[in-house]
């Protein structure tokens, strides 16, 4: 071990006397400043993880469609359940209804699911709050918990709905059409934690979206869940060009960009606040060793008259800075996992202490604060507080290595 | 010459010095406080740059050197010993003898002989102890064996019984000039004790920036 770091660990670690202050100050800056770090970017993290995950549950991995109807979607699908990628294929449509209840207006999206599909059903009935799959069929809908506080929607409720092709019809009629609506009951109410969809959804049975839009067998498109390990933006490439014009598919990523892109930026933005926070530290560090070099003028006077370099001087200064990187930030990551690994126990204690009900189930629908540690996360907050602090050991570093020996050995 | 600005005036410091140690020589320099000695000792060890003149270790002349150039050299040809001591507080006696060897360089069996230096100054049992629970002597002698480890060719020591009582005083002087002798180390000895003074092959005295020959034993 070269002198001037061993000089370094000793005088930020000295062997049989108390840890000093300068030490502890200077590592609990860079320690708390990475704990949060980690913290507050893992639960964006999970966050993020837990929101993708709905969207994509509720999207599909991909979906195929030509920008029109599909004549034979179960032909489609089972071409496109043939491909080693695609775990399962289903038919969907999709639409605008109109939804009237006791004299209330709501023009929610409609999607027709194939209750053929056990995954598909199983699916929804997860996010059931009320009501149950056994009570969807072709007369009853399921509507997402936005809608049904609109309308004062409950279970077993009856609502009408007209489709844009009714309208169509009786402004096509000479007057003596009266236009029927078609009237549903109501199954369930789910809530995904994905507002876009639980603002203002209705689940129907494919069956019943075709006869709504008197689309015969036809559907909209293909919804594809892909198998675990298949790369979505790739596979619907694939898929896209083994099908050919006009077919297409849309990931679950490009149908919502803009929501994806605004959780990055959010992760992004508190990265960056938060990283004050090691900036902050690191200028603790380096007023604490710029103090330190000053306690130990003799010292650094007695290395220079031992032989040591200007290098080796500074090096023992700057090394230090990033001893208590090192060590803070491997402290700190120590810390943040702890408090993730104690999330729920921490969330659910402070909320009983500030008598805070229980917002975070019912804005997101998660009952548990969400959180995943993402190694590259870990290793960009490693190195930058590594450096940072490294850096803040310069100054002082600079310093030492500019003292005139002989001044340093008369200080007192 | 070595001459320092204070307030607007220049003191020449040192204006005639002329002094040549040779391998194995013991000397001393005596003055009075305040007349340059430290000075002179610091110019010899390349610490300090002189205004005018020349200074030449092994015939080699350093007034010239740069700053770094200066360090590595004198890392293997100079050891010092201070009247304050100066060890490290953070490490233990034997880690500070150790600690001479590493900025020198010196690391071959460094450990081994940083634990045979110890018990040469007589502290065999004192190897793990801290600098701040050794006595002002023993501190010393800790001292000594850190400068000494490097295998210097010569030992320059600043009044390094300036802090002690007699007797310690005495076996410093002791340790010092048998090791040196041992080593074939020449020492330079900057005192005000005429008996230390003494002890040395040769004697100068600094009086108003000039180095006169004192005797010759």
């Amino acid at each position: 071990m070269p002198w001037y770091l061993y000089i370094a660990l000793r005088h930020l670690f000295p062997q049989g006397r108390r840890f000093p202050v300068f030490t502890l100050m200077s590592l609990t800056g860079v320690i708390l400043g990475v704990a949060t770090l980690i913290v507050v970017i893992s639960v964006f993290n999970g966050f993020g993880y837990e929101i993708r995950s709905k969207i994509s549950d509720t999207f599909g991995d991909l979906r195929v469609v030509n920008g029109g109807l599909l004549g034979d979607p179960d032909g489609l699908a089972e071409i496109l359940e043939t491909k080693g990628s695609v775990d399962t294929a289903i038919p969907y449509a999709q639409g605008i209804v109109m939804m009237l209840y006791e004299n209330k207006p709501l023009a929610p999206i409609v999607e027709g699911i194939d209750v053929r599909s056990d995954r598909e059903v199983r699916k929804y009935g997860n996010y059931l709050i009320e009501g149950s799959m056994d009570e969807f069929d072709d007369d009853s809908i399921l509507v997402s918990s936005g809608l049904a506080g609109q309308l004062g929607l409950s279970v077993g409720d009856e609502v009408e709905m007209y489709t844009p092709l009714m309208m169509l019809k009786l402004l096509e009629s000479d007057g003596s059409d009266v236009l029927l609506p078609r009237h549903v009951r109501i199954g369930g109410i789910f809530q995904t934690g994905w507002q876009r969809v639980d603002e203002n959804t209705v689940i129907s049975t494919l069956r019943l979206m075709q006869d709504l839009y008197n689309l015969g067998v036809g559907a909209h498109g293909i919804r594809i869940e892909l198998k675990p390990g298949f790369e979505t933006e790739e596979e619907g490439r694939k898929i896209a060009e083994s099908l050919g014009r006009p077919y297409y598919a849309q990931t679950w990523m490009d149908a919502n960009g803009d929501y994806l892109s605004i959780i990055k930026l959010e992760k992004r933005m508190m990265f960056f606040l938060l990283f004050i926070i090691v900036i902050v530290a690191s200028f603790s560090i380096m007023s604490s060793l710029l103090t330190f070099v000053i306690r130990k003028t003799r010292e650094i006077g007695l290395f220079a008259a031992m032989g040591a370099t200007p290098r080796q001087l500074a090096a023992c200064f700057c090394l230090q800075g990033m001893i208590i990187g090192v060590a803070g930030t491997l402290l700190g990551i120590g810390l943040g996992r702890t408090l993730l690994y104690f999330r729920d126990d921490i969330t659910s204690t402070l909320s009983s202490i500030l008598s805070v009900s229980d917002s975070m189930n019912q804005i997101y629908g998660f009952a548990y604060l969400p959180a995943r540690v993402q190694s590259g996360d870990l290793i960009v907050i490693s190195l930058l507080s590594i450096l940072i602090a490294t850096l803040a050991g310069l100054v002082p570093a600079y310093k030492a290595s500019k003292m005139n020996p002989v001044e340093a050995l008369r200080s007192e | 010459m070595r001459r320092f600005k204070s307030g607007d005036e220049y003191i020449d410091v040192l204006r005639g010095v002329d002094i040549c140690i040779k391998e194995g020589d013991t000397a001393s320099i005596q003055g009075e406080s305040g007349c340059g000695k430290s000075t002179l000792l610091n110019l010899m060890a390349g610490l300090d740059q002189a205004d005018e003149g020349k200074i030449f270790w092994n015939s080699e002349e350093i007034s010239r050197d740069s700053y770094q150039a200066l360090a590595i050299k004198r890392s293997s040809l100079i050891g010092m010993v201070f009247q304050s001591y100066y060890l490290v507080p953070e490490i233990r006696a034997l880690e500070n003898v150790i600690l001479g060897g590493r900025i020198s360089g010196n690391t071959d069996n460094l450990a081994e002989r940083s634990r045979s230096l110890l018990e040469r100054v007589g502290l065999g049992s004192r190897m793990s102890s801290l600098p701040s629970t050794l006595s002002g002597g023993e501190r010393q002698r800790v001292a000594i064996a850190r400068a000494m480890i490097s295998d210097p060719k010569v030992l320059l020591a600043d009044e390094p019984t300036g802090n002690l009582d007699e007797a310690s005083g005495d076996s410093i002087m002791d340790i010092l000039q048998e090791l040196c002798e041992e080593k074939q180390v020449s020492l330079i000895l900057v005192t005000h004790s005429g008996k230390y003074a003494a002890r040395m092959g040769r004697s100068w005295i600094l009086r108003k920036g000039i180095l006169e020959k004192k005797s010759a034993k």
